[in-house]
């Protein structure tokens, strides 16, 4: 039988577990920030990249038809808001500071969920309709001098990856996703009722 | 001016241990509590620079230490959910000492807390000053002193009872 001050002393006295030597936690460290940045920099990388295309195209490529134009703006203009959106997004978590309180946090990923929720649902079907309308406008011109096969092959090409995404890709990405927060706001939920004095 | 390598080198050396300590009773995995750790210091060392001394820098990092903990979302089957079968203590027996033993049966009692008693009572165990930890556990000193009451008596009946075993 041991009382809670042998208890005590015994967490005291207890011997000293092996753990990562400072050097290699602080390369490790650094390494993990600039993977972080990283992952960030190449996200905000290609859509600025899509986006500076476009604007290439644009500008200083000659198309004879005005709905090329419509096409290229309407691209530019639906990357442009999901990129903004996606930026948001980011921002309501990385803005998190983890020494704040789990409610905080709680709250914002309340916030992000419902945000991720609308994003992959309503506001998915108005980016990839005006995605395939933009890409259809522009793809009139382009696949013009093109043979009918190659025309056919690159719609049908097309076609098929927006219906992967949306009848595959999409509902697993959501489905992942939205578990993973779920469990994580349900675990706060309930640790945030232990700490309640 | 001390450089953000030196000051974090000396804030690892000063809190490593406890902070150790408060992974290992989260999960009663070393790998666990070594990953956790070092996530822990990842965020020192991504906010150290916002650090602006209005806690104590230890305050602070447990408070790190403990969100991170919490938000230990990994998959269920990583936290600590062994039973404490007779089976389990009788094979430690056989590979570590009577010190070690004694250690790793507190840790699994430990284990054996809800999260916020977890966390309560490794504070209380590290000697953490009431106060410190009502600030990081943001319940108020009256009834932290209630609660750890409970906790100290629920720890230590649960690490006589499975003594006995």
């Amino acid at each position: 039988m041991k009382n809670f001050e042998e208890l005590s002393s015994l967490w005291i006295t207890q011997p000293q577990a092996e753990q990562v030597p400072v050097d290699i936690l602080l390369k490790q460290v650094k390494k993990g920030t600039s993977a972080l940045n990283r992952k960030l920099l190449w996200s905000i990388l290609i859509m600025a990249a899509t986006f500076i295309l476009m604007i290439v195209l644009f500008l200083f490529f000659l198309f004879n038809s005005w709905l090329t134009y419509a096409g290229i703006f309407i691209i530019m203009s639906t990357i442009l808001i999901y990129a903004i959106l996606m930026f948001r997004d980011y921002k309501l978590l990385a803005s998190h500071d983890p020494t704040t309180e789990v409610n905080v946090y709680l709250e914002k990923l309340k916030l992000y969920q419902t945000s991720r929720t609308r994003m992959y649902g309503k506001m998915y079907y108005v980016y990839t309709i005006l995605l395939s309308v933009g890409l259809g406008m522009f793809l009139v011109e382009v696949l013009k001098p093109a043979s009918l096969f190659f025309e056919i092959t690159a719609y049908t090409f097309f076609l098929g990856w927006i219906l992967f995404v949306t009848f595959y890709w999409r509902e697993r990405i959501i489905k992942t996703e939205q578990e993973k927060i779920s469990e994580i706001i349900n675990r706060l939920e309930r640790l945030k009722g232990q700490f309640r004095d | 001016m001390k450089t953000k390598d030196s000051a974090f080198r000396e804030i690892f050396e000063a809190n490593s241990k406890r902070i150790y300590r408060l992974c290992y009773s989260y999960t009663a995995d070393s790998a666990a509590a070594n990953d956790l750790l070092q996530e822990t210091f990842l965020k020192v060392w991504q906010n150290l620079d916002k650090f602006r001394n209005q806690s104590m820098i230890s305050t602070w990092i447990y408070r790190i230490a403990v969100n991170t903990c919490l938000t230990y979302l990994r998959s269920e089957k990583r936290q600590a959910k062994d039973e404490l079968t007779p089976f389990i203590v009788e094979n430690e027996k056989e590979e570590i000492s009577e010190k070690k033993e004694e250690v790793d049966l507190l840790y699994q009692c430990i284990s054996k807390l809800e999260e916020s008693e977890r966390i309560l009572i490794t504070m209380v165990l590290d000697e953490v000053p009431y106060p410190e930890i009502a600030e990081i556990s943001g319940i108020s000193e009256g009834n932290l002193r209630v609660k750890i009451h409970r906790i100290k008596h629920k720890l230590t009946e649960l690490y006589n009872h499975y003594e006995k075993l």
